[in-house]
């Protein structure tokens, strides 16, 4: 199993009470499988998506992640693990303005301290059908293409989980689907990749569904 | 992340705000351009005062009365008790001396028809200009003859006769100092040695007349001697000492009310002077330089604020707070840096046209320079941590979803 998770509960207070964003979360997931975590906003999933991504840390419960246990590691550890084996999508893209896609997509690579970044950026870049747009920086570019970008730049450190959170948000349902038919490939290729989404089509795209509702798993 | 990387990435953000950028530094600027600018203006004051005391020649003693102590508490008529008989008695007594000269000397208004100047009256002998290497441009140096008859006879410093119109031409003609009658008999050449410690601008007069007439003095201001050349100095520094210790009845040398300065005091105390001088300029223009500095850390508060989201994703994709640390601390450190240069040029600028359109001559030191910019830079390196540091603390989730 790529990823385990044993009773995450994370807790937060909204004014006098306590809400469990997360209550109690086992799953699995294999490697190579391609999941969709679905339910409505204020479900959990979005919570949960924190925690495998390794940004946020449960308050009880067990996670591993290729089979090492991440729930208690300190800030610089998961930092590390974030660049090294995770890669993220984002729905608003997340790309930092005023550098080129090529320098957006270096990025991950210059944290993990590894050279000749610039030939594997290019080759991520032509992956995703960038080729030709490498020196636009995000403002000059389209929703999809700005997507794109952020694709090849959870690819670059050869991760072994794409997490994507709303993938298709932003995009209209042509780009949307050009988007999910690059995950569609590289989950083809081997990659994990979670998706975050409460698009029913989309959910049932990936091989899998876990839906989730008021911080438990229900299927 | 590699170290080439993060300063072309923070040059970028200062680039991208220009204005801002440039008004955080130009703080720094001014104050490392203050510093310097200071700094040169007193070390020129302090080069200023040694030509003159060089030009004085090497041989030069000066006696001049202190207050005088007894277990700490000060007796008696201090800072009146060097006489005429005094000087007398070192002519008379001590070896290897060339010249001496009793000095009465106070400030006076001198007037020439309608011109007006205040001027250091000296009231000095015949040997004065000999001691001094001073020497006289326009006509003579007042003589003995006119010494010993109290003749109201003057010779005016360079700077006092062009400040009363008085001109090599003009010899002959009266001036009144005080309200007395005096004959301008010679002008002095200039000595340089620029600004406030110039004695071009004095007027030198007849001891006798000084004392008796002009100030009603019957004590000296100070004795000047010129040891003869090849003399051992301190020999003849002791020897005086000596002596107006028996004439003044003095048992402890504790207790000396007069001191004895050669050319090495002289310096030193000019240093001093110059020295606290110095420090205190340089002070105040490094307070601005700290104001500087705060304006650095609140930009830097206002990028960080602004770059939140930066920060998020930074982190999502595998930045560790020290590398959020180092980032925002060398963007201020840029900041700070770059305007310590800029200011650097400012400051040296600045000093050179001081110095060539004013009294004031500056002299800018390579130590001055490096002072200010490390100190630049440890304004900028102090006052860039505390945002850098609130940065990095950021947790990534609360930025990766801040609007």
């Amino acid at each position: 199993m790529l990823i385990t998770t044993e009773n995450l509960v994370k807790k937060y207070m909204m004014g006098e009470s306590e809400i469990r964003a997360l209550d109690g979360v086992s799953v699995s997931i294999a490697e190579g499988e391609m999941t969709a975590v679905v339910g409505a906003s204020g479900s959990g999933k979005s919570t949960l998506m924190n925690m495998l991504g390794c940004l946020d840390k449960p308050d009880s419960g067990e996670y591993f992640l290729n089979g090492e246990n991440v729930s208690r590691l300190p800030k610089d550890r998961l930092a590390g693990i974030r660049n090294r084996y995770i890669g993220f999508i984002f729905q608003s893209f997340n790309l930092l303005p005023r550098m080129s896609a090529l320098e957006n997509v270096e990025l991950p690579m210059q944290y993990a301290g590894k050279r000749d970044a610039r030939g594997v950026a290019e080759r991520a870049l032509e992956t995703v059908g960038l080729a030709g747009r490498m020196r636009h920086e995000p403002g000059k570019m389209s929703g999809g293409e700005r997507q794109r970008v952020a694709v090849a730049r959870a690819l670059v450190n050869d991760p072994a989980l794409i997490l994507a959170d709303e993938p298709t948000g932003n995009l209209d349902s042509k780009t949307g689907d050009e988007i999910m038919a690059l995950l569609e490939s590289l989950n083809a290729q081997g990659r994990t990749i979670v998706i975050v989404t409460h698009d029913a089509d989309i959910a049932a795209r990936c091989g899998r569904s876990i839906r989730m509702k008021d911080g438990r798993v229900v299927s | 992340m590699l170290f080439l990387t993060i300063i072309k990435v923070a040059l970028k953000s200062l680039v991208a705000n220009k204005l801002r950028s440039f008004l955080a530094m130009l703080g720094i600027i001014i104050g490392v351009g203050s510093v310097i600018v200071m700094l040169s203006i007193g070390a020129g004051a302090q080069k200023d005062i040694m030509n003159r005391i060089s030009m004085m020649g090497t041989n030069l003693l000066s006696i001049r009365p202190m207050q005088s102590s007894q277990r700490g508490v000060s007796t008696g008529s201090s800072r009146q008790n060097l006489t005429l008989e005094d000087a007398e008695a070192i002519v008379e007594r001590v070896d290897s001396i060339a010249a001496v000269s009793p000095v009465a000397s106070n400030n006076a208004q001198l007037k020439y028809f309608n011109k007006n100047t205040r001027a250091s009256v000296i009231g000095c002998a015949v040997t004065y200009p000999y001691i001094g290497n001073f020497e006289v441009e326009h006509g003579r140096f007042f003589r003995e003859s006119e010494e010993e008859s109290m003749a109201r006879v003057v010779v005016l410093g360079s700077e006092t006769a062009s400040e009363l119109g008085i001109s090599g031409k003009q010899l002959g003609e009266r001036i009144q100092i005080r309200g007395i009658s005096f004959e301008v008999v010679g002008i002095m050449k200039e000595k340089g040695g620029a600004g406030r410690f110039s004695q071009d601008d004095s007027a030198l007069v007849p001891y006798t007349v000084a004392m008796r007439i002009l100030f009603g003095m019957d004590y000296l201001s100070n004795i000047d001697v010129r040891a003869a050349d090849g003399a051992d100095l301190t020999e003849v520094e002791t020897d005086i000492a000596t002596l107006l210790r028996s004439r003044h009845k003095i048992i402890n040398p504790e207790n000396d009310d007069f001191r004895v300065f050669n050319q090495a005091d002289i310096i030193q105390t000019a240093t001093e002077v110059t020295d606290t001088f110095t420090m205190l300029l340089g002070g105040i223009a490094a307070i601005s330089l700290l104001v500087g500095g705060i304006g650095i850390m609140n930009i830097m508060l206002v990028t960080v604020t602004e770059r939140t989201k930066e920060i998020g994703i930074r982190k999502a994709i595998g930045a560790r707070d020290r590398d959020i640390l180092n980032q925002f601390l060398i963007e201020s450190l840029i900041m700070s840096g770059v305007g310590g240069a800029l200011g650097a040029m400012a400051g040296i600028a600045t000093s050179e046209i001081i110095s060539r359109t004013s009294t004031f001559s500056t002299s800018v030191s390579p130590g001055s320079v490096a002072l200010a910019l490390a100190f630049s830079a440890a304004v900028g390196v102090f006052f860039g941590y505390y945002p850098a540091a609130r940065a990095a603390r950021l947790d990534p989730i609360d930025c990766l979803y801040y609007e």
